[in-house]
Protein backbone atom coordinates (compact mmCIF):
# COMPACT_ATOMS: atom_id res chain seq x y z
CA UNK A 1 0.00 0.00 0.00
CA UNK A 2 1.31 3.46 -0.88
CA UNK A 3 2.49 5.80 1.88
CA UNK A 4 0.01 8.49 0.76
CA UNK A 5 -2.94 6.11 1.13
CA UNK A 6 -1.73 5.10 4.62
CA UNK A 7 -1.46 8.78 5.60
CA UNK A 8 -5.00 9.51 4.36
CA UNK A 9 -6.35 6.46 6.23
CA UNK A 10 -4.74 7.60 9.50
CA UNK A 11 -6.05 11.16 8.98
CA UNK A 12 -9.55 9.70 8.60
CA UNK A 13 -8.96 7.51 11.68
CA UNK A 14 -7.90 10.61 13.65
CA UNK A 15 -11.13 12.50 12.96
CA UNK A 16 -13.30 9.39 13.32
CA UNK A 17 -11.80 8.79 16.75
CA UNK A 18 -11.98 12.35 18.02
CA UNK A 19 -14.55 14.64 16.40
CA UNK A 20 -16.86 11.88 15.10
CA UNK A 21 -16.16 9.61 18.06
CA UNK A 22 -19.56 10.13 19.70
CA UNK A 23 -21.22 8.49 16.69
CA UNK A 24 -19.66 5.13 17.58
CA UNK A 25 -19.81 5.25 21.38
CA UNK A 26 -21.48 2.23 22.99
CA UNK A 27 -21.61 1.95 26.82
CA UNK A 28 -19.17 4.85 27.07
CA UNK A 29 -16.54 3.26 24.81
CA UNK A 30 -15.62 4.08 21.25
CA UNK A 31 -13.38 2.13 18.89
CA UNK A 32 -9.70 2.99 18.63
CA UNK A 33 -9.48 3.58 14.88
CA UNK A 34 -5.76 4.49 14.95
CA UNK A 35 -4.95 1.11 16.53
CA UNK A 36 -7.29 -0.78 14.18
CA UNK A 37 -5.63 0.76 11.11
CA UNK A 38 -2.18 0.08 12.60
CA UNK A 39 -2.99 -3.63 12.99
CA UNK A 40 -4.56 -3.75 9.53
CA UNK A 41 -1.58 -2.17 7.78
CA UNK A 42 0.95 -4.22 9.75
CA UNK A 43 0.87 -7.13 7.35
CA UNK A 44 1.82 -4.84 4.49
CA UNK A 45 5.48 -5.48 5.29
CA UNK A 46 6.97 -3.33 2.53
CA UNK A 47 5.64 -0.18 4.17
CA UNK A 48 5.85 -1.13 7.80
CA UNK A 49 8.21 1.74 8.66
CA UNK A 50 5.86 4.33 7.15
CA UNK A 51 2.89 2.75 8.97
CA UNK A 52 4.61 3.01 12.36
CA UNK A 53 5.81 6.54 11.69
CA UNK A 54 2.48 7.88 10.40
CA UNK A 55 0.48 6.15 13.17
CA UNK A 56 2.85 7.55 15.84
CA UNK A 57 2.60 11.08 14.42
CA UNK A 58 -1.21 10.76 14.25
CA UNK A 59 -1.25 9.60 17.87
CA UNK A 60 1.00 12.51 18.83
CA UNK A 61 -1.43 14.93 17.16
CA UNK A 62 -4.25 13.24 19.09
CA UNK A 63 -2.29 13.79 22.31
CA UNK A 64 -1.59 17.45 21.50
CA UNK A 65 -5.26 18.13 20.89
CA UNK A 66 -7.13 15.85 23.26
CA UNK A 67 -5.01 14.02 25.84
CA UNK A 68 -4.22 15.06 29.39
CA UNK A 69 -0.52 14.36 28.94
CA UNK A 70 1.30 14.68 25.60
CA UNK A 71 2.97 11.46 24.55
CA UNK A 72 0.74 8.82 26.19
CA UNK A 73 -1.03 7.65 23.02
CA UNK A 74 2.01 8.29 20.79
CA UNK A 75 4.24 6.12 22.97
CA UNK A 76 1.61 3.38 23.23
CA UNK A 77 1.03 3.33 19.46
CA UNK A 78 4.76 3.32 18.71
CA UNK A 79 5.47 0.40 21.09
CA UNK A 80 2.46 -1.46 19.69
CA UNK A 81 3.65 -0.77 16.13
CA UNK A 82 7.12 -2.08 16.93
CA UNK A 83 5.63 -5.20 18.55
CA UNK A 84 3.54 -5.77 15.42
CA UNK A 85 6.64 -5.22 13.26
CA UNK A 86 8.44 -8.03 15.10
CA UNK A 87 5.37 -10.28 15.02
CA UNK A 88 4.40 -9.63 11.38
CA UNK A 89 7.63 -11.14 10.02
CA UNK A 90 6.92 -14.42 11.79
CA UNK A 91 3.38 -14.91 10.55
CA UNK A 92 2.77 -16.71 7.29
CA UNK A 93 -0.63 -16.40 5.69
CA UNK A 94 -2.47 -13.48 7.27
CA UNK A 95 -6.19 -13.97 7.69
CA UNK A 96 -9.13 -12.52 9.62
CA UNK A 97 -8.35 -14.67 12.65
CA UNK A 98 -4.85 -13.21 12.95
CA UNK A 99 -6.27 -9.69 12.63
CA UNK A 100 -8.79 -10.33 15.42
CA UNK A 101 -6.23 -11.96 17.70
CA UNK A 102 -3.63 -9.24 17.21
CA UNK A 103 -6.22 -6.47 17.65
CA UNK A 104 -7.31 -7.98 20.98
CA UNK A 105 -3.72 -8.32 22.24
CA UNK A 106 -2.61 -4.88 21.04
CA UNK A 107 -5.71 -3.19 22.55
CA UNK A 108 -4.69 -4.57 25.92
CA UNK A 109 -1.03 -3.65 25.35
CA UNK A 110 -1.88 -0.09 24.27
CA UNK A 111 -4.13 0.52 27.26
CA UNK A 112 -1.56 -0.91 29.68
CA UNK A 113 1.08 1.48 28.31
CA UNK A 114 -1.32 4.44 28.51
CA UNK A 115 -2.24 3.46 32.08
CA UNK A 116 1.46 3.17 33.06
CA UNK A 117 2.18 6.56 31.44
CA UNK A 118 -0.79 8.14 33.24
CA UNK A 119 0.17 6.54 36.57
CA UNK A 120 3.69 7.93 36.20
CA UNK A 121 2.31 11.41 35.57
CA UNK A 122 -0.06 11.52 38.55
CA UNK A 123 -3.30 9.95 37.30
CA UNK A 124 -5.49 8.43 40.03
CA UNK A 125 -6.82 5.45 38.03
CA UNK A 126 -6.09 2.01 39.46
CA UNK A 127 -4.94 -0.90 37.29
CA UNK A 128 -7.86 -3.08 38.46
CA UNK A 129 -10.39 -0.42 37.40
CA UNK A 130 -8.77 -0.07 33.99
CA UNK A 131 -8.75 -3.86 33.45
CA UNK A 132 -12.43 -4.03 34.45
CA UNK A 133 -13.29 -1.89 31.43
CA UNK A 134 -11.04 -3.69 28.93
CA UNK A 135 -13.40 -6.38 27.65
CA UNK A 136 -15.67 -3.95 25.82
CA UNK A 137 -12.91 -2.06 23.92
CA UNK A 138 -11.24 -5.38 23.04
CA UNK A 139 -14.49 -6.67 21.52
CA UNK A 140 -15.22 -3.34 19.86
CA UNK A 141 -11.76 -2.91 18.30
CA UNK A 142 -11.71 -6.55 17.18
CA UNK A 143 -15.07 -6.11 15.48
CA UNK A 144 -13.98 -2.89 13.74
CA UNK A 145 -10.68 -4.45 12.58
CA UNK A 146 -12.48 -7.51 11.19
CA UNK A 147 -14.99 -5.27 9.40
CA UNK A 148 -12.24 -3.10 7.90
CA UNK A 149 -10.32 -6.24 6.89
CA UNK A 150 -13.29 -7.67 5.00
CA UNK A 151 -14.00 -4.27 3.39
CA UNK A 152 -10.40 -3.97 2.19
CA UNK A 153 -10.28 -7.54 0.96
CA UNK A 154 -13.56 -7.53 -0.90
CA UNK A 155 -12.93 -9.24 -4.21
CA UNK A 156 -9.29 -9.97 -3.37
CA UNK A 157 -9.70 -13.35 -1.73
CA UNK A 158 -8.85 -14.11 1.88
CA UNK A 159 -5.26 -12.88 1.93
CA UNK A 160 -3.67 -9.59 0.88
CA UNK B 1 16.78 -10.47 10.59
CA UNK B 2 18.65 -9.18 7.53
CA UNK B 3 20.88 -6.06 7.55
CA UNK B 4 18.31 -4.03 5.59
CA UNK B 5 15.68 -4.83 8.22
CA UNK B 6 18.01 -3.57 10.96
CA UNK B 7 18.52 -0.38 8.98
CA UNK B 8 14.79 0.00 8.63
CA UNK B 9 14.27 -0.53 12.37
CA UNK B 10 17.05 1.95 13.16
CA UNK B 11 15.47 4.52 10.83
CA UNK B 12 12.10 4.10 12.54
CA UNK B 13 13.74 4.51 15.95
CA UNK B 14 15.64 7.59 14.79
CA UNK B 15 12.53 9.26 13.41
CA UNK B 16 10.66 8.50 16.60
CA UNK B 17 13.41 10.04 18.71
CA UNK B 18 13.06 13.22 16.61
CA UNK B 19 9.29 13.14 17.10
CA UNK B 20 9.81 12.75 20.87
CA UNK B 21 12.16 15.74 20.91
CA UNK B 22 9.55 17.83 19.07
CA UNK B 23 6.95 16.61 21.57
CA UNK B 24 9.24 17.63 24.41
CA UNK B 25 9.64 21.11 22.94
CA UNK B 26 5.88 21.40 22.54
CA UNK B 27 5.41 20.33 26.15
CA UNK B 28 7.38 23.31 27.41
CA UNK B 29 4.27 25.49 27.38
CA UNK B 30 2.70 23.74 30.38
CA UNK B 31 -0.86 24.97 31.09
CA UNK B 32 -0.65 27.59 28.35
CA UNK B 33 0.52 26.04 25.08
CA UNK B 34 3.17 27.72 22.99
CA UNK B 35 2.54 29.11 19.53
CA UNK B 36 3.06 25.91 17.48
CA UNK B 37 0.94 23.75 19.76
CA UNK B 38 -1.77 26.40 19.96
CA UNK B 39 -1.88 26.67 16.15
CA UNK B 40 -2.18 22.88 15.77
CA UNK B 41 -4.98 22.74 18.35
CA UNK B 42 -6.86 25.66 16.77
CA UNK B 43 -6.57 24.20 13.27
CA UNK B 44 -7.77 20.76 14.34
CA UNK B 45 -10.57 22.30 16.43
CA UNK B 46 -11.69 24.25 13.34
CA UNK B 47 -11.81 21.07 11.23
CA UNK B 48 -13.26 18.93 14.02
CA UNK B 49 -16.08 21.29 15.05
CA UNK B 50 -18.32 20.82 11.95
CA UNK B 51 -17.64 17.05 11.96
CA UNK B 52 -18.63 16.91 15.63
CA UNK B 53 -21.82 18.91 14.99
CA UNK B 54 -22.87 16.68 12.07
CA UNK B 55 -22.14 13.39 13.89
CA UNK B 56 -23.77 14.69 17.08
CA UNK B 57 -26.90 15.52 15.04
CA UNK B 58 -26.93 12.07 13.43
CA UNK B 59 -26.55 10.31 16.78
CA UNK B 60 -29.24 12.32 18.55
CA UNK B 61 -31.56 11.91 15.52
CA UNK B 62 -31.25 8.12 15.48
CA UNK B 63 -31.25 7.97 19.27
CA UNK B 64 -34.62 9.75 19.28
CA UNK B 65 -36.18 7.05 17.09
CA UNK B 66 -35.03 4.16 19.26
CA UNK B 67 -35.55 5.86 22.62
CA UNK B 68 -39.01 7.34 22.26
CA UNK B 69 -40.19 5.85 25.58
CA UNK B 70 -37.27 7.44 27.40
CA UNK B 71 -38.02 10.71 25.59
CA UNK B 72 -41.64 10.61 26.78
CA UNK B 73 -40.48 10.06 30.36
CA UNK B 74 -37.99 12.90 29.96
CA UNK B 75 -40.76 15.15 28.61
CA UNK B 76 -42.87 14.45 31.72
CA UNK B 77 -39.99 15.25 34.05
CA UNK B 78 -39.20 18.41 32.06
CA UNK B 79 -42.79 19.59 32.48
CA UNK B 80 -42.42 19.12 36.23
CA UNK B 81 -39.14 21.04 36.07
CA UNK B 82 -40.77 23.89 34.11
CA UNK B 83 -43.51 24.22 36.74
CA UNK B 84 -40.92 24.26 39.54
CA UNK B 85 -38.79 26.83 37.70
CA UNK B 86 -41.79 29.08 37.03
CA UNK B 87 -42.47 29.19 40.77
CA UNK B 88 -38.77 29.78 41.48
CA UNK B 89 -38.74 32.55 38.87
CA UNK B 90 -41.61 34.32 40.62
CA UNK B 91 -39.70 34.17 43.92
CA UNK B 92 -36.51 35.41 42.23
CA UNK B 93 -38.31 38.46 40.80
CA UNK B 94 -38.98 39.53 44.37
CA UNK B 95 -35.36 38.85 45.34
CA UNK B 96 -34.13 40.78 42.29
CA UNK B 97 -35.97 43.94 43.28
CA UNK B 98 -34.30 43.66 46.70
CA UNK B 99 -30.93 43.10 44.99
CA UNK B 100 -31.39 46.20 42.81
CA UNK B 101 -32.21 48.26 45.86
CA UNK B 102 -29.03 46.99 47.55
CA UNK B 103 -26.95 47.74 44.45
CA UNK B 104 -28.28 51.30 44.39
CA UNK B 105 -27.35 51.63 48.03
CA UNK B 106 -23.85 50.21 47.42
CA UNK B 107 -23.29 52.91 44.77
CA UNK B 108 -24.37 55.61 47.17
CA UNK B 109 -21.88 54.35 49.78
CA UNK B 110 -19.15 53.48 47.16
CA UNK B 111 -19.15 49.86 48.39
CA UNK B 112 -17.61 47.19 46.09
CA UNK B 113 -20.03 44.29 45.72
CA UNK B 114 -18.74 40.78 45.16
CA UNK B 115 -18.63 40.00 41.42
CA UNK B 116 -19.46 36.41 40.48
CA UNK B 117 -17.62 34.97 37.49
CA UNK B 118 -19.33 35.13 34.13
CA UNK B 119 -20.09 31.92 32.32
CA UNK B 120 -19.14 30.97 28.75
CA UNK B 121 -21.18 28.29 26.97
CA UNK B 122 -19.22 25.75 24.91
CA UNK B 123 -19.73 22.57 22.88
CA UNK B 124 -17.77 19.38 23.46
CA UNK B 125 -16.13 18.81 20.07
CA UNK B 126 -14.03 15.76 20.94
CA UNK B 127 -13.55 13.33 23.79
CA UNK B 128 -11.35 10.40 24.73
CA UNK B 129 -12.62 7.08 23.42
CA UNK B 130 -11.73 4.96 26.44
CA UNK B 131 -14.21 4.14 29.19
CA UNK B 132 -11.75 4.11 32.07
CA UNK B 133 -10.52 7.69 31.67
CA UNK B 134 -12.23 10.79 30.41
CA UNK B 135 -10.98 14.06 29.01
CA UNK B 136 -12.68 16.28 26.46
CA UNK B 137 -12.09 19.28 24.23
CA UNK B 138 -14.43 22.26 23.96
CA UNK B 139 -14.85 24.75 21.10
CA UNK B 140 -14.09 27.88 23.15
CA UNK B 141 -10.66 29.03 24.22
CA UNK B 142 -8.48 31.99 25.05
CA UNK B 143 -10.45 34.31 22.74
CA UNK B 144 -13.55 33.75 24.90
CA UNK B 145 -11.61 34.49 28.08
CA UNK B 146 -11.20 30.90 29.26
CA UNK B 147 -8.18 30.30 31.49
CA UNK B 148 -6.48 27.09 32.71
CA UNK B 149 -8.07 25.91 35.96
CA UNK B 150 -11.53 27.31 35.12
CA UNK B 151 -14.46 25.23 36.42
CA UNK B 152 -16.50 23.33 33.81
CA UNK B 153 -20.22 22.96 34.55
CA UNK B 154 -23.25 21.17 33.24
CA UNK B 155 -26.32 22.99 34.51
CA UNK B 156 -25.60 23.58 38.19
CA UNK B 157 -23.26 20.59 38.43
CA UNK B 158 -19.47 20.75 38.48
CA UNK B 159 -18.00 18.20 36.07
CA UNK B 160 -14.33 19.17 35.82
CA UNK B 161 -11.81 21.84 35.05
CA UNK B 162 -9.90 23.27 32.10
CA UNK B 163 -6.29 22.06 31.96
CA UNK B 164 -5.04 23.70 28.79
CA UNK B 165 -6.20 26.56 26.60
CA UNK B 166 -5.43 27.46 22.99
CA UNK B 167 -6.90 30.30 20.92
CA UNK B 168 -10.17 28.61 19.92
CA UNK B 169 -10.33 25.46 22.01
CA UNK B 170 -9.59 24.14 25.47
CA UNK B 171 -8.84 20.73 26.98
CA UNK B 172 -10.70 19.74 30.13
CA UNK B 173 -10.66 16.75 32.46
CA UNK B 174 -13.48 15.42 34.59
CA UNK B 175 -13.46 15.44 38.39
CA UNK B 176 -12.97 11.66 38.23
CA UNK B 177 -9.51 12.20 36.74
CA UNK B 178 -8.54 14.72 39.34
CA UNK B 179 -5.64 13.99 41.60
CA UNK B 180 -6.35 17.21 43.51
CA UNK B 181 -8.95 17.57 46.23
CA UNK B 182 -12.12 19.68 45.99
CA UNK B 183 -13.58 21.33 49.07
CA UNK B 184 -17.32 20.76 49.60
CA UNK B 185 -20.19 21.38 51.98
CA UNK B 186 -23.33 19.31 52.35
CA UNK B 187 -26.37 20.83 50.62
CA UNK B 188 -28.55 20.21 53.71
CA UNK B 189 -26.14 21.99 56.07
CA UNK B 190 -23.35 24.32 54.95
CA UNK B 191 -21.58 23.82 58.28
CA UNK B 192 -20.72 20.24 57.24
CA UNK B 193 -17.44 20.65 55.36
CA UNK B 194 -15.07 18.15 53.78
CA UNK B 195 -12.75 17.23 50.94
CA UNK B 196 -13.43 15.03 47.94
CA UNK B 197 -11.36 13.61 45.05
CA UNK B 198 -11.42 11.00 42.28
CA UNK B 199 -10.84 7.55 43.80
CA UNK B 200 -9.32 5.89 40.73
CA UNK B 201 -12.24 3.46 40.50
CA UNK B 202 -14.59 5.63 38.46
CA UNK B 203 -16.13 7.36 41.45
CA UNK B 204 -15.28 10.01 44.01
CA UNK B 205 -14.39 9.52 47.67
CA UNK B 206 -14.02 11.98 50.48
CA UNK B 207 -14.01 12.70 54.17
CA UNK B 208 -15.51 15.24 56.55
CA UNK B 209 -13.49 17.95 58.23
CA UNK B 210 -14.22 18.41 61.91
CA UNK B 211 -16.93 16.76 63.94
CA UNK B 212 -19.86 19.03 63.02
CA UNK B 213 -22.75 16.94 61.78
CA UNK B 214 -22.71 13.84 59.62
CA UNK B 215 -23.81 12.76 56.18
CA UNK B 216 -25.99 9.91 54.96
CA UNK B 217 -26.46 8.08 51.69
CA UNK B 218 -28.30 10.27 49.20
CA UNK B 219 -26.97 13.58 50.57
CA UNK B 220 -25.94 16.05 47.88
CA UNK B 221 -22.52 17.70 48.05
CA UNK B 222 -21.77 21.21 46.78
CA UNK B 223 -18.58 23.19 46.21
CA UNK B 224 -17.82 25.23 49.31
CA UNK B 225 -16.05 28.09 47.50
CA UNK B 226 -12.79 27.36 49.32
CA UNK B 227 -10.05 26.88 46.72
CA UNK B 228 -10.33 27.32 42.97
CA UNK B 229 -13.96 26.29 42.41
CA UNK B 230 -16.83 28.75 42.85
CA UNK B 231 -19.36 28.12 45.62
CA UNK B 232 -22.71 26.35 45.33
CA UNK B 233 -22.30 23.92 42.42
CA UNK B 234 -23.39 20.33 42.92
CA UNK B 235 -20.49 17.87 42.89
CA UNK B 236 -22.15 14.54 43.61
CA UNK B 237 -24.41 12.36 45.68
CA UNK B 238 -23.21 10.19 48.59
CA UNK B 239 -23.58 6.49 47.80
CA UNK B 240 -21.89 4.83 50.77
CA UNK B 241 -20.78 6.00 54.21
CA UNK B 242 -17.94 3.97 55.75
CA UNK B 243 -17.99 2.94 59.39
CA UNK B 244 -15.46 4.79 61.48
CA UNK B 245 -13.73 3.81 64.65
CA UNK B 246 -12.67 6.15 67.46
CA UNK B 247 -11.54 9.59 66.36
CA UNK B 248 -11.26 8.62 62.69
CA UNK B 249 -12.75 11.03 60.16
CA UNK B 250 -16.07 10.12 58.55
CA UNK B 251 -15.27 8.72 55.09
CA UNK B 252 -17.66 8.06 52.22
CA UNK B 253 -17.98 7.22 48.53
CA UNK B 254 -20.04 9.27 46.11
CA UNK B 255 -21.01 9.39 42.47
CA UNK B 256 -20.92 12.46 40.28
CA UNK B 257 -24.26 14.25 39.91
CA UNK B 258 -24.03 13.95 36.10
CA UNK B 259 -22.07 11.54 33.94
CA UNK B 260 -19.58 13.76 32.07
CA UNK B 261 -19.45 11.24 29.19
CA UNK B 262 -23.04 11.99 28.21
CA UNK B 263 -22.60 15.76 28.00
CA UNK B 264 -22.31 17.65 24.70
CA UNK B 265 -22.75 21.20 26.01
CA UNK B 266 -20.97 22.74 28.97
CA UNK B 267 -20.50 26.11 30.67
CA UNK B 268 -17.12 27.41 31.76
CA UNK B 269 -16.78 29.86 34.65
CA UNK B 270 -14.53 32.71 33.47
Amino acid sequence: MKTGVIAVCFAVAFFLQSAAGQLFVVFGTGPDFILCFLVLFSFNEQNHGATILISSVTALLYDICFSRVIGETALAIWVTGMALYVTAGRINGWNALWICLLTAITTLLENLIIWAFCAATGSVYQLGYMMKWMLLPICYNTGVSALLYFMMNRGKGEEF
Amino acid sequence: MRLTEYKKAAAILGVFVIVLIIAGLLLKGGGKPDQVKSEIQSWIAAVGKPISQVTGGIRSGFGGIFQFKDNLREKESLWEEVKRLQKENADLKLTRSEYEELQALSKVFSYDTVQYGEVQAANVIASSSSRWMYSFTIDQGEKSGIQPGAAVLSGDCLIGRVVEVSKNSAKAISLLDEGSKVSFHAEKDQEILGMIEGNGKGGISGYLLGDKGSIQEGDRLQTSGIGSYPKGFTIGIVTKVHNRSGSERMRFDAEMAVDPRSIRKVAVVL
